[in-house]
């Protein structure tokens, strides 16, 4: 009984001990240096031959477009690339532990260019890019940075709004959202919103029972509903002012939510009617299930990430290839203008890394003009401006479909909302929208979310 | 020997013997130390990063208590989570761990009398627990569709309205306990099974000699025989209720209809990147978890069971 005492006292101590040693574990230690700059003074892309970099992807059209071309970096730089490819779900889980680990796992990595992003560089945990983009020995001459629109950067450059904020991410995909409708369910496209709604409507009441509905929407309770959210509201704000970090939500400071303006209601119930068009368990809808559903014709009208567009005239992937018709937001008047939002995918490097100039040289290669145009073909969402005139993109894409996004593109405007910890803002958005969904008058839900957005936001 | 008129001879015993230490307990260091670093040192690492609010990157500051007053008050949003997230986890487990007993029992039952066939029976009903618990979320998830699985097609071919199951908020918590049933009721089934073909004959012939009926035996002597298996049944089934994950998260997601404590640990752990509040839900989760296996033990003490 003694000795069992005895052993038992030790297990505690030496556990005790052990906690008590323990660090933070997740703020990242002092990186390596990075690799030394090359001797020559002119750029060569053969700098950091015989290096493996290690690449932790999102299984995303992207990376399908990426992994034709990767094989020709490698011969072309003599880096070899280590491609780690996760479902979306699992690859943010994955995201978040190899750039704030002390120990970096990662070289490269997809970066979310929103509030996600944001948050890693509050933690400084990813790292500035512009020095790369201002050293003529380490960008290739021809890259020509300037052809990614201006507005595509602003979800990686930080402090948003800052004068000296540098670039963090480099765009590889761009989506913004657009309507995509069943040409076999609908005749006639709709010019307004109201119309569309009504027609979603009418079309879930005839055809209900038949398992199709007027809409799919993402309807879960969460933020991953805040881009397509916002796109639609931006529909109803038009273009007026909304300047970051505060954007659309909030009228120029924190403690400003402005979920009771007539325009951000009007928009926020609009999703919310468009959703209760949708089939009955549309509350439990993700963006994959409501493209699924679409892509197998059981929805009219779906309202999302243009990225989509493709994969619908695939026969392989979808039952509505050849029907689908493309178009911009329907205005809220006749003739009025469309706006929506965009949202894109980067690449960064952590801070972690301990290969930083041979993971700079992986980016800007998958970056620069012709790779862009090629990986754009499996994405519809080229994000530089050189793409709309290359024949390798264009000729790829059904051409609706180019020129809807095309449109959309003129007057498409950033859901980024740059504030740490904004997924419980962005929860309080989303239960104005499910109320309205569910039934609560708009007025009278908006009025409800706003004091909860100023105390999610607020803490 | 020495004889005590009137008396039996008294047995002389043999001399005392000094007790000799049990050396067995060496042997079981290698165990508790690889128990005591997977098991002690990770929960208390828990109860000391609760006491900061590290968010996974550069703030790590002492808050002490803060977060488990947040957590508990109703009043806070993060409170108000929590509280519901526990709430979504105790009636999910009363009733999983409720239907699956009766059903489990009752299945024992009737294919213990069964006189032909029980070993196919048995391996039929055993089908469900051999996938993972995510596996059988994610399959239910798509038959439960109201518009492409297969339920939905089946209700609207009987022209029956649609039902939302897994969709609708009010359906939510029964579409995933009766998933849970399905998945884990064998395991109630296996065990309980085991036990009625352990238990003594004789009980049950006097009992049938004395006129007892069928229902009269199975509540007055199957039931009492049976209450130490059918107690560690319940003990293993609700720990297993209670610390659910997968098939709440692979069915339902983060709906906070049926968010669970473990989903809620998750979504703050990894998604809101709030380390320390997450690590505070648990040791407060676990400090719960156990007084429910100290009840558990209080009832199955001195009646002969193993708690």
């Amino acid at each position: 009984m003694r000795a069992t005492k005895r052993l038992t006292a030790l297990v505690v101590v030496l556990a005790l001990g052990a906690a008590a040693c323990a660090g933070q574990g997740g703020s990242p230690s002092p990186t390596a240096a990075p690799s030394a700059v090359p001797s020559t003074a002119a750029f060569d892309w053969n700098a950091y031959s015989g290096t493996e970099i290690t690449f932790l992807a999102n299984q995303h059209p992207w990376t399908d477009g990426m992994m034709k071309v990767v094989d020709q970096f490698t011969a072309d730089t003599g880096i070899k690339v280590n491609v780690q490819p996760f479902a979306e779900d699992l690859y943010f889980d994955k995201m978040e532990q190899a750039v704030r680990a002390a120990q970096g796992t990662a070289d490269v990595y997809f970066f979310p260019m929103d509030s996600t992003g944001y948050s890693q560089f509050t933690a400084n945990a990813v790292e500035p890019l512009t020095p790369y983009l201002n050293d003529p020995t380490k960008t290739a001459p021809d890259y020509d940075f300037a052809d990614f629109p201006a507005g595509f950067l602003g979800g990686g450059t930080y402090p948003p709004g800052d004068a000296s904020a540098q670039v963090y991410g480099i765009p590889i995909s761009f989506e913004t959202y657009i309507l995509f409708y069943n040409k076999d369910l609908v005749s006639q496209e709709p010019a307004t919103f109201d119309e569309l709604i009504a027609s979603a409507q009418a079309i879930t009441k005839d055809k209900g029972g038949q398992g199709i509905s007027g809409s799919v929407m993402r309807g879960i309770d969460s933020d991953t509903i805040m881009d397509t959210l916002t796109g639609v509201v931006w529909n109803v704000w038009g273009a007026a002012d909304a300047p970051a970090p505060y954007g659309l939500w909030f009228d120029g400071g924190w403690d400003k939510p402005r979920l009771t303006d007539a325009k951000v209601c009007q928009g926020l119930a609009n999703y919310g009617k468009l959703l209760a068009a949708g089939p009955s368990n549309k509350f439990s809808i993700d963006w994959n299930d409501a493209n699924t559903l679409f892509s197998q014709g059981k929805a009219a009208y779906f309202i999302d990430a243009s990225l989509f567009g493709p994969s619908y005239e695939d026969p392989s992937q979808s039952q509505v290839a050849g029907k689908v018709g493309y178009a911009v937001l329907p205005p809220a008047t006749a003739g009025g203008d469309s706006f929506t939002g965009h949202w894109l995918w980067g690449l960064a490097i952590p801070k972690n890394s301990t290969k930083k100039d041979a993971a700079w040289y992986f980016i800007q290669w998958m970056t620069n003009k012709a790779n862009t145009a090629q990986i754009g073909t499996a994405t519809g969402g080229a994000p530089r401006l050189s793409s709309y005139s290359d024949p390798v993109y264009t000729a790829s894409l059904n051409p609706d479909y180019v020129a809807t996004v095309n449109k959309a593109m003129q007057t498409s405007r950033s859901t980024v909302v740059f504030k740490e910890g904004w997924k419980e803002g962005a929860l309080a958005v989303v239960g104005v929208e499910q109320a309205i969904a569910k039934g609560t008058d708009p007025t009278a839900a908006c009025a409800a979310g706003n004091p909860k957005l100023l105390a999610a936001v607020n803490k | 020997m020495t004889a005590v008129a009137g008396h039996a001879p008294a047995v002389s015993l043999p001399p005392a013997r000094r007790s000799r230490p049990y050396r067995g307990g060496r042997f079981v260091v290698p165990l508790v130390l690889v128990l005591g670093l997977t098991s002690l040192y990770p929960t208390l690492y828990s109860l000391y990063m609760s006491l900061f609010d590290w968010n996974w990157g550069q703030r790590f500051n002492y808050v002490g208590l803060t977060n488990y007053q947040d957590l508990l008050s109703p009043a806070t949003a993060v409170g108000a989570r929590f509280i519901g997230a526990l709430g979504n986890t105790f009636v999910f487990a009363a009733g999983a761990v409720t239907v699956e007993l009766l059903l489990g029992l009752g299945l024992a039952v009737v294919v213990n009398r069964l006189g032909f066939g029980t070993g196919i029976i048995r391996t039929l009903l055993l089908v469900p627990l051999m996938i993972s618990g995510i596996v059988a979320a994610l399959m239910w998830k798509v038959i439960l569709d109201p518009t492409v699985g297969f339920a939905g097609f089946l209700l609207g071919s009987l022209g029956l309205p649609r039902l939302g199951f897994l969709g609708d908020p009010s359906q939510m918590m029964a579409s995933i306990i009766a998933i849970d049933t399905w998945w884990q009721t064998a395991f109630v089934f296996i065990v309980l099974s085991a036990g009625l073909r352990a238990l003594p004959l004789e009980p049950f012939e006097a009992a049938e000699v004395d006129g007892a009926s069928a229902w009269q035996r199975f509540r007055y002597v199957t039931l009492p025989l049976l209450r130490p298996l059918i107690l560690i049944v319940l003990m293993f089934r609700t720990i297993d209720c209670l610390k659910v994950f997968a098939i709440i998260y692979g069915t339902t997601g983060a709906a906070k209809e049926t968010e669970s404590v473990q989903v809620a640990s998750y979504l703050v752990a990894f998604k809101e990147t709030n380390m320390s509040r997450s690590m505070t839900m648990m040791v407060i989760f676990s400090v719960i978890v156990l007084a429910i296996v100290a009840v558990y033990q209080r009832l199955g003490a001195g009646r002969g069971s193993d708690l």
